[in-house]
């Protein structure tokens, strides 16, 4: 019996863990600056050290985060084998819990988008969200989950040309008239109590207006066209653009 | 350790530029030129020990600290909080007359934590910067939003608003954070009736504009330089005086190789285009985290024999570094950090000497720490004594620099820290009267913990404070002495303001601790851990007779 015990006591303690991959991963990633601290000694984010985790909690922190805090989500951007290491580490730290650390499960980490992107759909998520212009798409359009839902979803469906992309026109778009005179293309978002919110679309970046009912009239058409949104952007930049939209539409 | 050393005092001079706040505080730093100065004296060094509050008003959000600067303008408070909650307040009575509380997405990571440093009140319209940033302008009178714009994708640049807005005949200047991301850093100004773009600068040069040969290769795209905090102008030369943050990667500078303009410089910008008429650069390629980000206070002084337009600027070493700021000439620097060893000084010229640096994979004592000689919180200036009021911090750390892969929108420090006590003596911070060219020290008040709230000075010789541990007190601004204190039951990491309304003058501070620098006390200190958060608004008068 005592063989038996033996070797349920073994495979239940925890497989001997590396840390030391894992201590560079928290150096580079949850250390850095304000954050975790060194060792995670504590910083503008909260100390590991000492403090009791459950492991399955820790990976799902690192892997999608904490809303409303300053912690990001790593999925995509630890590999799994980080992942494991950062976690092996950070249980390496912190005070055992009453059941002692667990082994590590195996979980399924959810790669980023492995899809085969070519170069040219890659080069139009570059442009897409090139940070050197203010009126870039992602100023007015979200994909992937960057840029700003103001405008529809470029990539449903795709524009098949550079001419298509131009003329695209939203239903909600008009002209806009204040009673105190002023006068520009704007994106209906709602009329509620009394109150209309629309975009003005005259520069970028669209500034969300609030106005009362009273004070303001919608009409069609617009004095405006998508080509002048994407003014900045040259036809082979666009083209650029459409095959990162075809992409991302899929097959 | 000082590092240079000036015989001549600066004298105020008569005709100084006038940045006393009356019966209003109307502005972040008060007025325009950032002296924190108010000209009330009901309250004075005699009868301040009668002081006592009138009223508390409890914000409710309470994480992140009250870090604003409360605005008062004819009998109404205007509060913003760390989560972009905003209250209307009546000043006499703290009744609420309106919030606001901005719909934050759930999913957003805040980056760097919450936090809000203040709004800005002009005509009927009040502005705030978010932290998903976005700037909204709201109706002054009942809180209602009328326009909202963001300034680029927080998911994407890793950049958000916590500095107050800074407003300029009709345009909003904002700044942004993201000094520590992988991020290019700018200034924004937007029409205040429309909301619409007015004017961009960017702090980083791009491709052909001059500067930009001091970002090797691709560097430039991920330099930081951010504007995290509020300018200051002169609407004499019609110049916005911003100061801007470090360079990103913080501690590793392997690949951005050069000058790095415009971090940590004072830029100053043509109010109308944005356009730059000067800069000047405190620390060429820095690699400590030491940004130029805070107040610029700007003074009239004589000076070797005839007046200058002053521009006096602390940074974030510690270093104060005051300038000619019709032209951007260095004209002295000194520090309010005894601790300092990341250089050996500075010259007459303003060039750093003995540069000390962060080494890749070796760990070294650098002082003062990356919380700073000083944090953000103002310093303020009186024109009664003629002295600048400022913390100093004594905090040094163990710091490894690394180099790390510039991801958009992503951490981006270069390396590791961790704070640990200078040598010879316990970490602590101090409250000191300086003059504010030659930095020759008149008095000094020694606190246990940073010292991490701003300073107020008024005309009756007071000078106020709060520290970590709850006090808000008045020192007398000729000696030092503490005449008055008051527990307020919350750590402070705000700016306490005065106003008057029916001839009665009120000192308001916020009170509420946390955000990044005061949770890295802990470090230092284990029981700074357990600080209790809260977010009020305390408000104190003399006794009605």
């Amino acid at each position: 019996m005592l063989w038996l015990t033996l070797l349920l006591l073994a495979q239940a303690a925890p497989a001997p863990v590396e840390v030391a991959p894992g201590a560079a991963v928290f150096a580079r990633t949850c250390a850095v600056g304000y954050c975790h601290g060194t060792g995670g000694a504590a910083g503008r984010a909260p100390r590991i050290q000492g403090r009791t985790f459950a492991r399955d909690y820790l990976r799902k922190v690192v892997l999608e985060g904490i809303p409303s805090t300053g912690m990001p989500a790593w999925k995509g951007k630890l590999s799994d084998e980080e992942v494991d290491a950062v976690v092996a580490f950070m249980m390496s730290v912190a005070t055992p819990g009453p059941s002692g650390p667990a082994a590590a499960p195996r979980a399924i980490v959810a790669a980023p988008s492995d899809r085969e992107m070519p170069p040219e759909a890659r080069r139009g998520r570059e442009l897409f969200f090139d940070a050197g212009r203010i009126a870039r798409c992602g100023t007015c359009h979200l994909l992937e989950n960057r840029g700003m839902a103001i405008g529809p979803n470029p990539a449903s469906p795709p524009p098949k040309s550079a001419s298509d992309l131009r003329k695209a026109l939203p239903r909600e778009v008009g002209l806009a008239r204040l009673t105190n005179g002023e006068q520009f293309p704007a994106l209906l978002v709602e009329r509620k109590d009394a109150l209309v919110r629309l975009y003005d679309l005259t520069a970028a970046p669209p500034v969300l207006r609030t106005v009362s009912g009273a004070e303001a009239a919608f009409s069609k058409p617009a004095a405006w066209s998508h080509g002048q949104a994407v003014s900045d952007y040259a036809d082979a930049e666009l083209e650029a653009v459409i095959a990162y939209l075809q992409w991302v539409a899929g097959p | 350790m000082k590092a240079l050393i000036f015989v001549l005092a600066a004298a105020p001079a008569l005709a100084a530029s006038d940045g006393a706040t009356g019966n209003d505080w109307p502005q972040y730093g008060g007025q325009s030129s950032a002296w924190r100065y108010s000209a009330l004296d009901q309250v004075n060094r005699t009868n301040v020990k009668k002081l006592q509050p009138v009223w508390v008003f409890q914000t409710g959000d309470n994480v992140g600290g009250l870090q604003a600067t409360p605005i008062a303008l004819d009998g109404v408070i205007y509060l913003s909080t760390a989560h972009n909650w905003v209250f209307a307040i009546d000043a006499v009575t703290g009744r609420e007359i309106w919030q606001y509380r901005y719909p934050m997405a759930e999913s957003l990571t805040i980056i760097y934590g919450p936090g809000n440093r203040g709004v800005a009140v002009a005509e009927d319209r009040v502005f705030m910067g978010t932290l998903d940033n976005s700037v909204v302008a709201l109706d002054r009178k009942t809180g209602r939003e009328l326009w909202r714009v963001n300034v680029e994708d927080s998911k994407q640049c890793g950049c958000n608003i916590t500095g107050a807005p800074l407003v300029v005949k009709n345009k909003v200047i904002v700044g942004v954070t993201a000094g520590d991301s992988a991020h290019r850093g700018y200034l924004t100004a937007f029409d205040a009736a429309t909301g619409r773009l007015a004017w961009r600068f960017w702090t980083i040069p791009g491709p052909g504009e001059p500067g930009h040969e001091t970002w090797a290769g691709d560097s430039w795209k991920y330099g930081g330089g951010s504007t995290w905090m509020t300018g200051s102008y002169d609407p004499e030369l019609n110049l916005v005086y911003w100061p801007v943050g470090n360079p990103a990667a913080d501690f590793y500078g392997g690949t951005r190789k050069g000058d790095n303009l415009y971090t940590d410089s004072i830029i100053a910008l043509d109010a109308d285009t944005g356009k730059l008429k000067w800069y000047h650069q405190q620390i060429p390629h820095d690699v400590w985290d030491f940004d130029s980000a805070y107040e610029s206070v700007l003074l009239d002084l004589d000076w070797e024999g005839r007046p200058r337009k002053l521009l006096v600027n602390v940074n974030k070493s510690g270093f104060v570094f005051v300038l000619d700021r019709t032209n951007g000439e260095f004209v002295s620097a000194w520090s309010v950090a005894r601790h300092f060893n990341w250089v050996k000084g500075i010259d007459r010229n303003g060039e750093l000497i003995g540069r000390n640096e962060p080494e890749l994979g070796k760990t070294k004592v650098l002082c003062p720490s990356i919380g700073g000689g000083r944090s953000w919180n103002h310093g303020a200036y009186s024109p009664r004594t003629g002295w600048f009021y400022t913390v100093g911090l004594e905090w040094c750390q163990e710091v490894t620099a690394q180099q790390e892969e510039p991801r958009e929108g992503d951490a981006y420090f270069g390396g590791t820290f961790k704070l640990v006590h200078p040598e010879g003596e316990e970490a602590h911070s101090h409250l000191d009267a300086y003059d504010p060219v030659t930095g020759r020290k008149h008095w000094t008040y020694r606190a246990k913990y940073m010292l991490l709230a701003s300073v107020l000075a008024t005309a009756g010789d007071l000078i106020f404070t709060g520290d970590p541990e709850g006090y808000f007190f008045a020192l007398d601004a000729k000696t030092g002495d503490k005449l008055w204190s008051f527990q307020t039951g919350n750590g402070h990491r705000g700016s306490a303001v005065t106003y008057q309304v029916n001839g009665r003058q009120y000192i308001a501070t916020p009170t509420g601790w946390g955000s990044a620098v005061a949770a890295l006390l802990s470090q230092l200190w284990p029981e700074a851990e357990n600080f209790r958060s809260g977010s009020a608004l305390f408000v104190f008068a003399l006794p009605e007779e």
